[in-house]
């Protein structure tokens, strides 16, 4: 309790007068009676018990004193410091950061984990609260997300609390704090309430804020040391030979408070999507500490995929981790010329294996044929087809046809002007093909263009088709690149590289690795019309339990300028991109992993979160400073109902005559 | 020594003023004539009376037969038993002496009060009056003194109706001059019942009923009053009285109560409480003064002044056989 008016104090000084008062007042009104016989006897009885009747004897003063003693304390303004007001508008934080999904207990055994924890208490927490109360719910993520806004349905609020699904991502918890604070900015009797692990990398941040409502922290879980075994760093290289196998480099951090001995699992996944362990190592890990192993000669893979054994620590996210070859396995082209230097150079960088053949040479045969992806005939050599071997060949594998039109030749014009028409295409993407000169162009009869569509055309004529045949990509130059300048322009490797990653099925490289709903730059085909994240595998049991009823696609939205989120729970995604008709562009696969600061710090690494209450410094008038989650509340009213009471009492007392 | 006392009084109130002044509805008197006091024990007295003594002697009220002896009084003899027995038998009837009525009245300051009517002084005298009037019609012998710590007035034994005036007067002219008794000035000496009746000459010397009208406000000395009378051959009525006021007072907040005997002081704040203590106190003390008569064979009569005198007569001395109907 505090008064606001301490000088008021002085009013105290009425309790001696009235005192002296009382002494000074003739005390009795003398009666004359026959005899005191009748009174003593009376009296006797209530001799026997003196000090109570002396108390009693003197109640009108004690009374007087007490309420003269109630004025002063009214004129004091006492203020009470206590909690909020339950009644008023309540924001429920809920902190669902990927350390949320920490198991509670110490060893990681623990059914439950602190996000579930959090969930419970707040349940809890809203039993405790008047049904009448307006409730807000936001989650922390990214972006803090409304969940619901000043409701009082409590069961669409358990419904919505059960809901919430951790966000491995990175977590804004302060912009959530601020976001709820604001929410309460003009409703003095709201009240913020914040479940947390407290393990916030924005910690100094949010400790730094001044907020205006009363907030209210539940740290859920246990603070202290986690048992938590994580893959810190997976990296993938190319052996230094160029035989195609892969070292990788696993750093392993042991959180717990002691030396632990894990499984390293590293599985490669093959083109043919088999997934096999590639190596396995077992690594000793003192406490607190990180280690490194190299696993050395892994087969060529689509992606490795490091696993930590036992999977039962605290964090199971970080158990898990993808990676990608530096390189996918170089395409390998067969480029059928006589001869083309700049074509085979463009292609060396595009990071394509060309073998260079002669079209009089014969068709390459067993483990050659077979390594080949695709075929570049430079010069649309009609003879080769007669070649049964070369047709099956040339059947087999996607095609990449650069004419080279004579100048007798009847299919084949002389460009009139170098007007170039570019048509939104992935081959042709950044190409403009300006101040291109092309001497000849072919003009291939319709029958044999029925797969593709032009899509650049020089002069009105078609100079680049594309498309698929068959299912295999396919490309036409009209042109001879050496008939051109092509090849001394800049644009020329970009369309080299481009048209390579045409016929090698239009995959481009993977994504990569991303945190939970990072956002990404993400440059989509050009055709692209629909585009959604697959998902390949999860790593967290959790993750895929809560996203069990969910669709395993996340369709992307694609208004969204080249910049995309990444799905929100860990693990293994294919983008895969779909154009109009449907058909499949390009998969392109990404590692989500959960939110680095969240989960490589251990959990004694991060200070302790405090809400701290602004205090209204500027508000001069008459508040003072209040302490934090405080409020204050007047006493002069019920001192002043008191002193009606007590002034009733007086007045029974003064009838009773109990006044002496 | 009472003649000092009433030296400085006024005129004493003829005969008629005394009757208006002691009974202002005459008709009241009519009826106590129809009364008697009322005697458990056969007297025995000295003077011929209407009282049946506890002697044989020659009222009409036969007691027994004897055989005749020598010196009787022939005409005692039932002839119509010798007639038929041819034995002389005398008849003997019970002797008839008058009763000897001693009245007491308690004149301390502590009587004097009562408001009007129910002042227990007047109130006492007015009983005396009545009382003694029906022994004066009854052939009975009365006297009265009137005491505090000694005797301050008496009125010697006055006999028949004829001494009625007188009887009157006295009781009149003592009410007139209440209040201005004085005490012998001993410290605290009217706490004591017995002070006064230990005074030589004060206990009656005859056997007879006495009437003692005092508020009891005495602290001791009730007991051995009683017994003291008793061992003057008397039967003691005790008439206890108390105004409205002492057994109901009004009265509250805070008081300093005044000893009208003593002129102490009494701090009281009145209250519920303490006025029930008090309620309780006067019953207990009724109940302690009605069982120290009932253990000495005496008869204690409560009164309560604010009832008027018919009734007190009628409910209260009636049913306490302290006066009865004549027969």
């Amino acid at each position: 309790m505090q008064f606001l008016s301490l000088s008021s104090a002085w009013f105290a000084i009425a309790m001696p007068l009235i005192a002296a008062m009382y002494i000074l007042k003739r005390t009795y009104m003398e009666q004359e009676i026959a005899s005191h016989m009748l009174w003593r006897r009376a009296l006797n009885e209530q001799e026997a018990n003196r000090p109570w009747q002396k108390l009693r004897s003197r109640l009108l003063l004690l009374l007087q004193l007490a309420a003269a003693l109630l004025l002063t304390l009214a004129l004091m303004q006492p203020v009470i410091m206590r909690t909020a007001a339950a009644s008023g508008h309540a924001v429920i934080v809920i902190d669902r950061s990927a350390s949320m999904t920490a198991r509670s207990s110490d060893d990681g055994s623990g059914r439950s984990t602190k996000l579930e924890l959090a969930v419970s208490e707040a349940e809890q927490w809203l039993s405790r609260q008047p049904g009448n109360r307006p409730i807000t719910l936001i989650a922390t993520g990214q972006q803090p997300e409304v969940v619901l806004s000043r409701t009082i349905d409590r069961a669409a609020l358990n419904e919505k609390l059960q809901q919430i699904t951790p966000a491995y991502g990175k977590s804004d918890n302060t912009a959530a704090l601020s976001l709820a604070d604001s929410l309460l900015l003009n409703e003095p009797d709201g009240e913020l309430v914040v479940f947390t692990d407290g393990l916030w990398p924005d910690l100094a941040e949010a400790n730094a804020m001044q907020l205006h409502s009363t907030a209210s922290l539940t740290i859920v879980g246990s603070s202290k040391r986690s048992n938590n075994q994580a893959i810190l760093y997976f990296g993938i290289k190319a052996d230094a030979g160029g035989n195609g196998s892969n070292t990788a480099v696993v750093t392993v951090k042991n959180d717990s408070s002691a030396a632990r001995k894990v499984q390293l699992d590293l599985s490669a996944r093959n083109e043919q999507g088999e997934l096999s362990i590639a190596a396995q190592s077992s690594i000793d890990i003192a406490a607190g500490e990180w280690e490194s192993v190299q696993l050395t000669g892994l087969p060529a893979a689509s992606y490795y995929k490091a696993e930590l054994r036992p999977a039962a620590d605290a964090i199971h996210a970080d158990n898990s981790a993808y990676q990608f070859p530096e390189t996918p396995r170089a395409k390998q082209a067969l480029l059928v010329t006589e001869g083309n230097l700049f074509l085979e150079k463009a292609l060396q960088l595009a990071g394509i294996r060309t073998v260079k053949v002669s079209p009089d040479s014969a068709a390459p045969t067993g483990e050659m044929a077979e390594k080949t992806d695709w075929i570049v005939l430079d010069g649309n050599d009609q003879r080769l087809y007669n070649d049964l071997i070369w047709a099956k060949l040339l059947e087999e594998k996607p095609l990449w046809l650069i004419d080279h039109p004579q100048e007798d030749e009847a299919r084949s014009e002389v460009p009139s002007n170098v007007q170039t028409i570019v048509q939104e295409h992935p081959v042709t993407s950044y190409i403009t093909f300006s101040d291109t000169h092309i001497s000849r162009l072919a003009k291939p009869p319709a029958e044999e263009l029925g797969w593709g569509k032009p899509i650049l055309t020089y002069s009105g004529i078609p100079a680049i088709y594309a498309g698929e045949e068959g299912g295999k990509p396919k490309l036409r130059f009209t042109f001879n690149l050496q008939d051109s300048d092509l090849p001394l322009r800049s644009e020329f490797p970009v369309l080299i590289v481009q048209a390579a990653e045409w016929m090698s099925g239009g995959s481009q490289l993977e994504l990569g690795a991303a945190a939970a709903d990072q956002l990404l730059e993400l440059s989509l085909h050009s055709e692209t019309s629909e585009a959604y994240w697959e998902a390949v595998e999860h790593i967290d049991n959790f993750s895929v339990q809560l996203q069990a009823g969910a669709a395993q696609t996340m369709a992307l939205d694609l208004n969204a300028n080249g910049v995309y989120a990444a799905p929100s729970a860990p693990g293994l995604y294919r983008l895969v991109e779909i154009n109009g008709k449907g058909e499949v562009l390009g998969r392109r696969m990404l590692a989500v992993h959960a939110d680095s600061a969240e989960l490589a710090r251990p959990a004694d690494a991060f200070g302790a979160l405090r809400l701290v209450q602004s205090s209204p410094a500027a508000d001069s008038e008459a508040e003072i400073a209040r302490e934090p989650n405080e409020q204050s509340l007047s006493l002069a009213v019920w001192a002043a109902a008191l002193l009606l009471l007590l002034m009733a009492a007086e007045w029974e007392v003064y009838r009773r005559g109990h006044s002496s | 020594m009472s003649a000092d006392d009433n030296s400085v009084r006024m005129q004493k109130p003829s005969a008629e003023e005394a009757l208006r002044l002691l009974f202002p509805d005459l008709s009241l008197l009519g009826r106590i004539e129809q009364l008697r006091i009322a005697s458990a024990s056969k007297v025995k007295g000295t003077l011929a009376g209407k009282r049946r003594s506890v002697s044989l002697g020659g009222s009409q009220e036969f007691a027994d037969y004897r055989p005749y002896a020598p010196g009787d009084d022939v005409r005692r003899i039932d002839w119509s038993v010798y007639g038929r027995t041819r034995r002389a038998y005398v008849r003997q009837f019970w002797d008839e002496q008058e009763l000897v009525v001693h009245m007491y009245v308690d004149v301390s300051r502590s009587m004097s009060f009562g408001e009007q009517d129910a002042n227990k002084l007047h109130y006492a005298l007015k009983l005396a009056a009545s009382v003694g009037y029906a022994a004066l019609c009854g052939d009975d012998r009365v006297s009265i003194k009137l005491f505090n710590d000694r005797v301050v007035q008496e009125l010697p034994p006055v006999h028949g109706r004829a001494a009625s005036p007188k009887w009157f007067q006295f009781i009149a002219d003592a009410m007139r001059s209440s209040g201005t008794y004085q005490t012998s000035g001993h410290p605290s000496p009217e706490l004591d019942l017995s002070v006064p009746f230990r005074a030589p000459g004060t206990l009656p010397h005859r056997s007879g009923v006495t009437w003692l009208f005092t508020d009891a406000m005495f602290e001791e000395g009730i007991e051995e009053t009683l017994l003291s009378l008793q061992a003057a051959k008397q039967q003691v009525v005790l008439c206890h009285l108390l105004s409205p006021s002492e057994l109901e007072p009004a009265l509250s907040g805070e008081l300093k109560l005044i000893d009208s005997e003593l002129k102490t002081g009494k701090d009281i704040a009145v209250g519920h409480r303490l006025l029930s203590d008090y309620r309780m106190a006067v019953t207990t003390y009724r109940e302690q003064l009605e069982r120290i008569c009932a253990e000495r064979g005496a008869t204690y009569v409560f009164v309560n002044t604010g009832v008027s005198l018919t009734e007190t007569i009628h409910h209260v001395l009636l049913p306490a056989q302290a006066l009865s109907g004549k027969s």
